[in-house]
C-alpha cells in the first residue's frame, strides 16, 4: 500500500513529488476546498439561494421550492444505491425529478420549457461567484505542466461532469486538466474508492502511477490508497480554521441583528481579498470600499428593493433621475445593475432651483435659508443662494438701513428685513430674474422629460429634500406635474416640514423622522458622504439655450471653491473607484445570501460609528486633506477638520464645546487622546445633547 | 474590515448611557457571550489538530 501522506501545503507536495516525477504519469486533483475555496462556509447557501431565485420566477414559496428538491435527491440517491451504485445523484436527472416534484398547478405552461435552463444557469452562476482558484495550487498545476504531466480533476458533487468543466472554464482553470471525473457521471464516489477504480480503468494505467491530492483525509487519501492510488491529504491549517469561522459567522447570522450583516460582509471582505488582495491600494480606496462602500451598497439595495416594492404594488416608477452632483455615484452604481426602470442624470442644484422658486417674489421663510450658513454675508448671501443681482438690490437696501449689504444678519426677525422684502420695487426684480430662472429650469425638465411621466423618483444624498422641495413649489400647479417620490441615502428634514401632496421622501440609511438616534451617523458627517458620491464635475449654477437645448452652466473652474475641489478630484476618485469595487462583491454575495437591506442596516450603522466617531489616526489625517464645498450659491470652502484637542483645551471646556459644534467633524478632533476614551466620552456627551 | 462584536458592544454603551437606546447595533451580551465562547471553544478542541492527529496515527 502506498504511503498514508499529511501535507501542509502546495509547496510540500511539490517537494514531495520532485524526486518521484519519474513513475508519475497523472496527477489527480480534488476539486473544491482543494483547489477551489469557497468564500461562504456552507455549499448548501447556493443551494438556498438557487431555491430562493426559482421561488420568485414561479411565484412560489421558497420553501416548497427547497423541500422538493432535497426530496428529488434523497429520490435519486436511494435509487442509485438500490441499482448497486454509490449513494449519488446527477444534476441533470435531479432537475427533472425536482421539477416532478414542485406542484404542477403553479407551474405555469410557459415556465415548463424555460425553466430547467433557467435553473441550470443560476446554479452555474451562483456556484461561480462563490468560488476562487487558489493562488497556490494553480502555481502547483503550471509545475505539473511544465513537467509535461497530465492532470486531471476528480471530484465527489452532485453537478454532472459537463457543468463542473463549465465552472472551471468560468474560473479560468479548465484548460489544465485532460479530464473530469466526478462522481455525479458515473454514480460512484471516491468516498467508496470506486471512482478512483474507474479512473484508472478508463485511463488504462497502473495505479502506482498516480498521485491523487485532496483535502479530505478519508476520500482523499485513505481511500485512494486503498486503490493502490498514491494519496496525499492537503491539511491546509489556515484554511480550515477560516471554513470553521465562517460556519460560526453563519449559524449566528440567523439570530439577527448586527449578526446578519456582519456574516454578510465577512463573506464580501473574503471575496474582495481573495480577488484583490495582492493588490497595493491607496488609502482613500480602502477607504471608499471598506467604509463608504457598505454603506453606499446598502442604499443601493434599499432603493432596488423599494423600486420592486412599487412595481409589485401596481404603482411602477417610471422614471428615475438622479440629482446632480451627489447623484453621480448612485447613478454609475445603478448602471451597472440589471434594473429596468429608466434612469437619467439630471443637472439640477439647490442654486438653480431657489432661483427658479422667487419667480412669484421672495418670502421671509426663503431668504433665512441662506443665514443658516455658519458663514453668511446677510443679504449677499440671500442674493447668491437665489441667483439675484446684487448691483440692483444694493441701493434698495441702503434706504432701508443696510449699510453694509454683506454684514451677517444674526437676527432672523430683524425689522430692516422685512421692510426690504416688502418692498414692491425689491419684489419686482426678484419676480423679474425668478421668472428667467424658472422658464429655463422648466424647459430643461421638459427636456429630460420629467413631466411626461405619472410617477418619478428623484435619487440623491439628502439631506432636506431642498430640491424636491422647491420643484413642487415652482411646478406643482402644472397638471403634468407628476407624482415624486425622493429615495435620500439620509433624509434629515431640518429646514421644511410640508412637501405637498403626492410628494414624498424617504432615507434609506437613516431618515430622522423614524427617530432612531443609533441610525442618524451619517448626519455626524454630512461632508464624507457627499464627498464619496459626488460628481467631478462642478455645481450648476444656471441654464442657457444652446442650439435649441437647454444646457446647464456649471460654476467657473477660476472660482476659489472650484479650485479646491479640482484639487482633491483624484482623491475623490480613488474613494469611488473602492467604493465600486464593493459593490461588485456586495452585488454577488447579496444573491448568494439573499439579505435584504433591512437586515444589513444594523451591522451598517455601527461600521459608520467606528468610522465617523472612533477614526483612526490614518483617516484623520488623511481625510482632512478634503476640503468640502457647497451648492448653495457661496463660494466658501469648508475644512474638514481643524486644529486637535490638546489637554489644555480640556481647562476651557465652553470654549472648546463651541469649538466642536462649529466643527465639521467634531470626533476628529480628539486624534490626540489615547484609545478613543475622548470619543466616546465627547460621543455620551452629543447624544445628551441631541436627545434635549 | 470587519469589526468585532465587543467593539459594536462598546460603541453601542455610548447609546445606552444617553438615551437608553443602544440596541440598534448592539450585538447583545448573551449572542456576544455565546460567539466568543464558542471562538474558544473553537481554538481549544482545534478539530483541525485533532483530524491531523487522526492522519498521523493512521499513517504511522
Amino acid at each position: 500500500m502506498p504511503e498514508k501522506l499529511i501535507v501542509r501545503d502546495w509547496r510540500h507536495v511539490r517537494v514531495w513529488l520532485e524526486p518521484r516525477l519519474q513513475g508519475v504519469r497523472l496527477v489527480s486533483l480534488d476539486v473544491f476546498d482543494t483547489v477551489l475555496g469557497r468564500y461562504v462556509g456552507d455549499p448548501l447557501e447556493v443551494q438556498r439561494a438557487v431555491c430562493r431565485a426559482v421561488s420568485q420566477r414561479i411565484g412560489m414559496d421558497a420553501e416548497t421550492v427547497w423541500r422538493a428538491r432535497q426530496q428529488a435527491e434523497q429520490a435519486l440517491r436511494a435509487e442509485a444505491v438500490q441499482a448497486g451504485f454509490d449513494h449519488e445523484c446527477r444534476y441533470s436527472e435531479l432537475l427533472t425529478r425536482w421539477l416532478e416534484c414542485l406542484p404542477s398547478t403553479v407551474l405555469r405552461e410557459q415556465e415548463r420549457g424555460a425553466l430547467p435552463r433557467f435553473i441550470r444557469q443560476t446554479e452555474l452562476a451562483l456556484e461561480a461567484a462563490t468560488l476562487y482558484v487558489k493562488p497556490d495550487a494553480q502555481v502547483f498545476m503550471d509545475w505539473v505542466r511544465e513537467q509535461n504531466l497530465e492532470i486531471i480533476a476528480m471530484s465527489d458533487m452532485y453537478l454532472d461532469g459537463d457543468m463542473l468543466c463549465e465552472l472551471l472554464r468560468r474560473l479560468g482553470i479548465v484548460d489544465y486538466f485532460t479530464f473530469v471525473y466526478v462522481s455525479a457521471d458515473f454514480k460512484l464516489g471516491k468516498y467508496s474508492g470506486r471512482l478512483f477504480e474507474k479512473m484508472l480503468q478508463v485511463k488504462g494505467l497502473d495505479s502506482q502511477q498516480v498521485v491523487h491530492i485532496g483535502d479530505n483525509p478519508i476520500s482523499d487519501r485513505r481511500m485512494a490508497c486503498r486503490t493502490g492510488v498514491q494519496g496525499v491529504w492537503l491539511y491546509e491549517k489556515a484554511d480550515l480554521r477560516r471554513r470553521e469561522r465562517q460556519v460560526l459567522s453563519a449559524r449566528m447570522a440567523q439570530r439577527g441583528g448586527i449578526w446578519a450583516g456582519r456574516h454578510f460582509f465577512e463573506c464580501v471582505q473574503t471575496r474582495s481579498q481573495q480577488q484583490d488582495g495582492l493588490n497595493p491600494r491607496d488609502f482613500f480606496f480602502r477607504y471608499g470600499r471598506d467604509v463608504l462602500g457598505p454603506a453606499f451598497s446598502v442604499f443601493m439595495q434599499g432603493l432596488q428593493e423599494r423600486l420592486q416594492q412599487q412595481a409589485d404594488a401596481g404603482k411602477p416608477l417610471e422614471k428615475l433621475l438622479f440629482v446632480a452632483r451627489d447623484g453621480f455615484l448612485f447613478e454609475r452604481l445603478y448602471r451597472t445593475t440589471d434594473a429596468t426602470v429608466p434612469a437619467e442624470y439630471v443637472y439640477l442644484s439647490r442654486r438653480v432651483i431657489t432661483a427658479a422658486s422667487t419667480a412669484d417674489g421672495l418670502s421671509h421663510a426663503q431668504a433665512i435659508v441662506a443665514f443658516y450658513n455658519p458663514k453668511q454675508q446677510g443679504l449677499a448671501s440671500v442674493c447668491k443662494v437665489y441667483g439675484l443681482p446684487e448691483a440692483a438690490l444694493q441701493p434698495l437696501a441702503q434706504q432701508h438701513g443696510f449699510e453694509d449689504f454683506s454684514a451677517p444678519i444674526h437676527d432672523w426677525e430683524d425689522v430692516r428685513l422685512h421692510h426690504f422684502l416688502q418692498d414692491e420695487a425689491v419684489q419686482a426684480i426678484i419676480r423679474a430674474e425668478g421668472k428667467q430662472h424658472r422658464d429655463l429650469l422648466q424647459r430643461y425638465l421638459e427636456q429630460v422629460g420629467f413631466f411626461a411621466h405619472q410617477r418619478v423618483a428623484l435619487v440623491d444624498i439628502g439631506w432636506n429634500g431642498t430640491v424636491q422641495k422647491f420643484l413642487k413649489q415652482a411646478f406643482g400647479m402644472r397638471k403634468d406635474f407628476p407624482q415624486l417620490q425622493g429615495y435620500y441615502f439620509a433624509f434629515v428634514p431640518k429646514l421644511y416640514a410640508d412637501f405637498g401632496d403626492d410628494n414624498t421622501c424617504e432615507g434609506i440609511v437613516h431618515d430622522s423622522r423614524r427617530g432612531n438616534a443609533c441610525e442618524r451617523i451619517p448626519a455626524e458627517f454630512e461632508e464624507i458622504f457627499e464627498q464619496g458620491a459626488r460628481s467631478h464635475e462642478a455645481t450648476t449654477i444656471a441654464y442657457r439655450e444652446q442650439d435649441g437645448r437647454i444646457v446647464p452652466v456649471l460654476k467657473s473652474a477660476q472660482a476659489p471653491d472650484r479650485q479646491a475641489e479640482l484639487a482633491c478630484n483624484p482623491l475623490v476618485a480613488q474613494m469611488q473607484l473602492g467604493i465600486a469595487h464593493h459593490w461588485g462583491h456586495f452585488r454577488a454575495v447579496q444573491q448568494l445570501t439573499g439579505y435584504s437591506s433591512q437586515q444589513l442596516l444594523p451591522y451598517v450603522h455601527g461600521v459608520l460609528e467606528r468610522a465617523v466617531v472612533y477614526p483612526t489616526t490614518e483617516e484623520t489625517c488623511e481625510l482632512t486633506k478634503l476640503v468640502h464645498t457647497e451648492d448653495f450659491g457661496h463660494d466658501h470652502v469648508l475644512a474638514l477638520a481643524n486644529q486637535a484637542v490638546g489637554w489644555g483645551d480640556l481647562l476651557r471646556p465652553r470654549r472648546l464645546w463651541q469649538r466642536l459644534e462649529l466643527s465639521a467633524w467634531r470626533y476628529a478632533l480628539f486624534e490626540r487622546m489615547p484609545l478613543g476614551i475622548a470619543n466616546f466620552v465627547f460621543r455620551i456627551a452629543y447624544l445628551h445633547t441631541v436627545k434635549k | 474590515m470587519v469589526l468585532s462584536p465587543v467593539k459594536l458592544f462598546v460603541y453601542a454603551l455610548a447609546f445606552r448611557f444617553s438615551s437608553g437606546r443602544g440596541r440598534c447595533f448592539s450585538p447583545g451580551i448573551k449572542a456576544m457571550t455565546i460567539w466568543y465562547a464558542t471562538r474558544l471553544r473553537l481554538f481549544l478542541l482545534d478539530r483541525a489538530a485533532v483530524k491531523w492527529w487522526r492522519g498521523w496515527f493512521e499513517s504511522a
